[in-house]
């Protein structure tokens, strides 16, 4: 079963691929699928592992699904966390649970419809409940291989420490579809398709498509270069002052500025009036007796006649 | 400072205070003491002075022509004694 393209998921009657084979349209990873799930990065994760898994180690988880190994309580198996990180780690994706004990005959929900799903619904479906009621758990979906070492049912978590990233041999990379004998459980199935690996969508970048040359591109190319100029131009001129001094306000000429000439314009003093000559104060005899005869001669007042 | 016989002179504000004239005849004679300090010689290549006081002695008698050459002549003196 083809795995269906965005486009098909979006329109059922669109065409799933061109001609040459390539996707009509590839979905995004981180957009919410057709299951309405949350976008679950474990999940995601997980896909990408799946594509690089490395063969030794999906052969060995391949073996143990080969070999029939069933598990129907949930209280012997792992926690579904631990198992599905470890199951992750190993390059294993999701399929619904398959019986816990081994069994020589194909268990009741072996059908090809239920354990064949194709691999990108079986990426989806991780939480779905199968038709028998099991719980989801995790099942390698590299190609399994008859040759290779005994199947261990807990090797597909105790091979490898947990945090550490699996050597890929180079020869595994070199043959990915070795030939392969089937289990019991897949002699009805159809052809096990390969994880596909599906390109990050990623927006090609605008270089890459040139365009042809409009007048705006050719106005806003000559702003970015006057602007790019301008630029330099500041760089590299000295900062202008924020506020610039007032003009003085002498002139540059040489000149005699008085600010204020302040003129007082006085009458001359009148002219001085000449000093009229006094009379002559009349001579007093000093003997004369009159009115100031108590004034006495000093000799005569002294040992005049008046002091007796 | 050597003076020089024909300089740029700016005076910003003149205040004449003569009693017992008009205001008409001031302002007549604040012009000729300008023309005549624009014309004197002797004055100042460069100075600035922020404030000149000059006091002449003048009849209330003599006319604008002649007080105005007073004015001039004891300004020239008073910026040769100043600057």
């Amino acid at each position: 079963m083809k795995r269906q393209s965005y486009l098909q998921q979006v329109a059922p009657g669109a065409p799933a691929r061109r001609r040459d084979g390539v996707n009509v349209l590839t979905p995004p990873r981180h957009v919410v699928r057709a299951s309405s799930r949350s976008v679950d990065p474990f999940e995601l994760e997980t896909v990408l592992v799946t594509a690089r898994a490395p063969a030794p180690h999906a052969q060995a988880a391949a073996k143990a699904s080969a070999a029939g190994i069933v598990r129907t309580d949930a209280e012997s198996q792992p926690p579904p966390s631990a198992a599905q990180d470890a199951a992750l780690r190993r390059g294993v994706a999701m399929e619904s649970q398959p019986p816990r004990v081994p069994s020589p005959e194909p268990a009741q929900d072996t059908d090809a419809s239920s354990q064949r799903r194709p691999l990108a619904s079986e990426r989806w479906s991780r939480r779905a409940p199968t038709p028998e009621g099991g719980e989801a758990v995790l099942t390698p979906t590299a190609v399994p291989r008859a040759a290779n070492a005994p199947a261990a049912p807990g090797s597909t978590k105790d091979a490898m420490p947990r945090g550490e990233s699996q050597p890929v041999p180079h020869e595994a990379n070199a043959r990915p579809n070795p030939p392969h004998a089937p289990g019991p459980q897949y002699q009805s199935a159809a052809p096990i398709q390969q994880p596909v690996v599906q390109p990050a969508y990623s927006r090609p970048p605008a270089q890459d498509k040139p365009r042809a040359a409009t007048p705006g591109d050719a106005l806003s190319n000559a702003r970015a270069a006057a602007s790019a100029q301008l630029a330099a131009d500041r760089a590299l001129r000295p900062a202008i002052p924020a506020a610039r001094s007032p003009p003085p306000r002498e002139p540059a000429r040489a000149s005699l500025h008085i600010g204020t000439l302040e003129v007082r314009v006085t009458a001359p003093a009148p002219a001085p009036v000449a000093a009229a000559p006094r009379p002559a104060a009349p001579r007093q005899s000093a003997r004369s007796g009159g009115a100031g005869g108590r004034r006495i001669a000093r000799g005569f007042g002294v040992f005049g006649l008046e002091q007796s | 400072m050597a003076p020089s016989s024909s300089s740029d002179v700016r005076i910003d504000r003149l205040v004449l205070d003569m009693p017992g004239r008009s205001a008409e005849e001031a302002r007549r004679i604040a012009l000729l003491v300008a023309e005549g300090l624009a014309a004197a010689d002797g004055l100042p290549q460069v100075g600035d002075l922020p404030t000149l006081r000059v006091a002449i002695e003048a009849d209330r008698n003599s006319d604008s022509a002649t007080l105005a050459r007073h004015i001039v002549a004891a300004t020239l003196r008073d910026l040769a004694r100043t600057a």
